[in-house]
């Protein structure tokens, strides 16, 4: 595997309490992957450890084929607790930023105006930072993550804060770096971000790495098995009617009372129940439900802490929706 | 070296372009210069002179016609033009050619100055002397002024007299009055004793020394020694304020970077190492131009007012090499106060102690400079951080400190240097990220002794 990144065995310790525990990870060159887990899991300790802001107690860290200090040059990050000068001028803080990322002086000018125009901030080059607005500085502290056109870019919580018209514009710009090759590592609590973004998913909980899959991966393994069906007239059939269908283990009343939630058997087709229930009558709705990353978060949890601990995680991640 | 360089143009770059520099560094010593060249105009004296009547009370006469004598117009003339031609004598050779025209053109001053006219009303009767006061309270008499006879003896009993002023009459105008009045009594004594005052004044008027020191390279100089107290003091306070303030700036500018969240960002570009880096050679470099700048105004004036000698430029080199001793002494702890801290506020704390530190060298002048080669002297050039401050003082208090002793004190300092800042960059490398609560001494200690 030509990896970007290579965490063997890392660990890292503050104090008494454990941050990350026998970690193993490796991002592929040219991958998007996102590092998911409620807040304090330990996702942007294991980032501060890729870009040797911190060092691992034990294990290695390997980036871009080397060790993370010697490619700092190649690496842009966007952290969760970003700032920037308040009183530089935008234009300065961006090219302070680049030149300490290596860019040489010459263009160094036009490049950050260039920057600024793809984000949608042409103009502001001479205002000083204080002067924007909450999202404008935002986008400002994205260019200064990429302005250096790094190979690999490590975004930690991108989103967070932003308003929904500069979130399109930024998920689009980590659309667009991602096709042009560079390697993405996103890290986040917002699971339904992730899933819509990532091609691949690690879930790290209390400083150790759960699970470590594809979307298709995740899908196929997490597979809920559950149909989910409402028929076009209200009250066509019952639930009792609907639990003597093939395949069908049990019935349950949807949330809305509007249709049904049916859980089927191991042995169960989700096609041939498509057709039966077809041949009942009109439906507004019939869908094969899939299932939601904080599910399979709550259910690996579950697998390898015990019940007490998924309930924990619902709630660390319930608390997270928040921010 | 190129990431340390940029921090460190930007650390200097945004110190130096605001306006609180530019007043600090430039606007203020501009004033000091101007208000220290107009000083002696603005101290030039508004002499009120004394006009009106006083009444002499005294035995026999003799006291009341040499008071008048002493008011006499004729009289104070030749009086103050004998005093300036004293003066001028007495500053021949002692002072620089500008300082003595300057106080010579003050004496001038004070010489085209209107001179007293006071009429004199005596009686030798004493129960005049009631009506005498109630004239003055009345405003109509200056004063009155009672002599006993005893006055005139040489007893030490009965060596005063009574003085009854009028209201409204400046310190000034009662010190020339008293003046008068004293002087009076020395000249009627001495005629009666049979002494010519003027003789005996000359006979007891100490000679003025005229020190010339002979130097090896052959040169000889005319030394002021309260000039040469000042000197030491003046390198010192060039050297306690530019480290002082530039650490000031080094410390607010690492909290600014962590209270602003910037510092993550930097740190993904370069290590803690070469942030600090950058931030001393940037805030040094600061340092050093308010020093070459204070330096080079206090040189200027030095030469001007003829003193340009007492800072030959080898103690000039002396000052910049303690200059970067001190400096980083400073800068290696308030660095690692700002990055123990989030908040200026919580850095009070740490920074009392340390101010404290680094202040007790201000309170050495006066002994260091009085006595260089004292044990005392001896024993703070080894103990750092005070070892640039009394080597400073040393060095420029006596005309050579010993080669041997330069080079180990310097060894001294700079080993303490790399102490400080070898600690302040374990504890700028752990604190740098910490958030929220400062860290307490001990906590500091334990991130130095961490490996």
């Amino acid at each position: 595997m030509n990896a970007a990144i290579s965490i063997r065995g890392v660990e890292k310790r503050f104090g008494d309490r454990v941050a990350v525990e026998g970690l193993d990870l490796e991002i592929a060159r040219g991958s998007l992957c996102g590092v998911l887990g409620p807040n304090g899991a330990g996702k942007s300790t294991t980032l501060r450890m890729v870009l040797s802001i911190l060092y691992p107690d034990h294990g290695t860290v390997e980036v871009l084929g080397g060790s993370a200090l010697a490619a700092k040059e190649r690496i842009g990050y966007l952290p969760e607790e970003r700032g920037l000068y308040r009183t530089m001028r935008v234009g300065e803080y961006l090219a302070f930023i680049a030149r300490l990322k290596g860019v040489p002086r010459a263009g160094l000018a036009a490049r950050v105006r260039g920057w600024l125009e793809r984000i949608e901030l042409g103009g502001v080059e001479h205002r000083r930072c204080q002067e924007l607005s909450k999202g404008m500085q935002q986008k400002v502290q994205f260019i200064a993550a990429v302005v250096h056109e790094p190979e690999l870019l490590i975004f930690d919580e991108p989103f967070s804060g932003l308003d929904p018209v500069n979130a399109v514009v930024l998920d689009r710009l980590v659309g667009e770096l991602h096709r042009e090759g560079r390697t993405i590592l996103l890290c986040t609590h917002q699971m339904q971000q992730a899933e819509r973004i990532c091609e691949r998913l690690v879930l790290i909980h209390r400083g150790r790495k759960r699970l470590d899959a594809t979307l298709p991966e995740i899908h196929a393994r997490f597979d809920p098995r559950t149909l989910a069906y409402e028929p076009l007239e209200p009250g066509a059939c019952s639930a009792l009617e609907l639990a003597t269908l093939p395949g069908v283990h049990s019935v349950q009343p949807s949330c809305d009372g509007r249709g049904f939630s049916l859980a089927l058997s191991a042995a169960a087709r989700p096609q041939e129940l498509f057709e039966l229930l077809l041949r009942r009558g009109s439906a507004r709705r019939i869908e094969l439900e899939r299932v939601s990353l904080e599910d399979v978060f709550v259910r690996v949890v579950r697998q390898v802490d015990g019940e007490s601990a998924a309930e924990d995680a619902r709630k660390e991640l319930e608390h997270g929706k928040g921010d | 070296m190129a990431r340390v360089t940029e921090i460190a143009v930007r650390e200097f770059r945004t110190t130096v372009l605001t306006k609180a520099f530019l007043l600090a560094a430039i606007v203020l010593p501009a004033i000091f210069w101007v208000l220290a060249l107009a000083l002696p105009f603005l101290l030039r004296p508004s002499h009120k002179p004394l006009e009106g009547a006083l009444a002499v009370v005294d035995c026999d006469g003799r006291l009341a016609a040499a008071v008048e004598a002493e008011f006499d117009g004729d009289r104070l003339v030749r009086e103050r033009e004998r005093r300036i031609a004293e003066l001028q004598r007495k500053l021949e050779g002692v002072l620089p050619d500008p300082v003595r025209e300057l106080l010579e053109e003050q004496a001038q001053g004070t010489l085209s100055a209107p001179t007293p006219v006071v009429r004199v009303e005596s009686s030798v009767d004493a129960t005049d002397l009631e009506d005498f006061r109630h004239r003055v309270r009345a405003g109509e008499l200056l004063a009155c002024v009672r002599y006993e006879s005893g006055v005139l003896t040489l007893a030490q009993e009965t060596n005063r007299y009574d003085l009854f002023l009028s209201e409204g009459l400046t310190r000034q105008q009662v010190e020339d009055l008293q003046g008068a009045l004293g002087r009076a009594v020395v000249t009627a004594r001495s005629a009666a004793v049979g002494v010519d005052v003027a003789q005996a004044r000359a006979a007891l008027a100490s000679p003025v020394p005229v020190a010339i020191t002979l130097r090896e390279d052959g040169v000889d100089v005319q030394e002021n020694q309260i000039a040469k107290m000042f000197v030491p003091l003046a390198f010192m306070l060039l050297l306690w304020s530019s480290v002082w303030v530039t650490g000031n700036h080094l410390l607010t500018s690492t909290i600014e970077e962590k209270s602003n969240r910037v510092i993550e960002v930097l740190l993904s570009a370069v290590s803690p190492l070469e942030l600090l880096a950058g931030k001393v050679i940037g805030q040094c470099a600061v340092g050093a131009l308010m020093l070459g700048m204070y330096s080079g105004v206090g040189l200027s004036a030095a030469s001007s007012l003829g003193y340009g000698h007492l800072v030959p430029p080898d103690k000039l080199v002396y000052l910049g090499v303690y200059f970067v001793m001190a400096f980083l002494m400073v800068a290696a702890t308030m660095a690692a106060i700002g990055a123990a801290v989030s908040e200026l506020r919580d850095a009070q704390t740490l920074l009392g102690p340390v101010t404290l530190l680094f202040t007790l060298p201000l309170f050495t002048w006066f002994f260091v400079t009085e006595n260089p080669d004292s044990v005392f002297a001896h024993t703070i050039s080894y103990i750092p951080p005070m070892t640039p401050f009394a080597m400073v003082l040393r060095v420029a208090s006596v005309e050579s400190v010993p080669g041997w002793e330069i080079a180990l004190t310097s060894l001294v300092g700079f080993g303490g240097v790399v102490g400080m800042v070898w600690a302040a960059s374990r504890i700028f490398r752990v604190g740098i990220l910490l958030t929220g609560k400062p860290a307490t001494p001990a906590e500091l200690w334990k991130w130095v002794r961490r490996h």
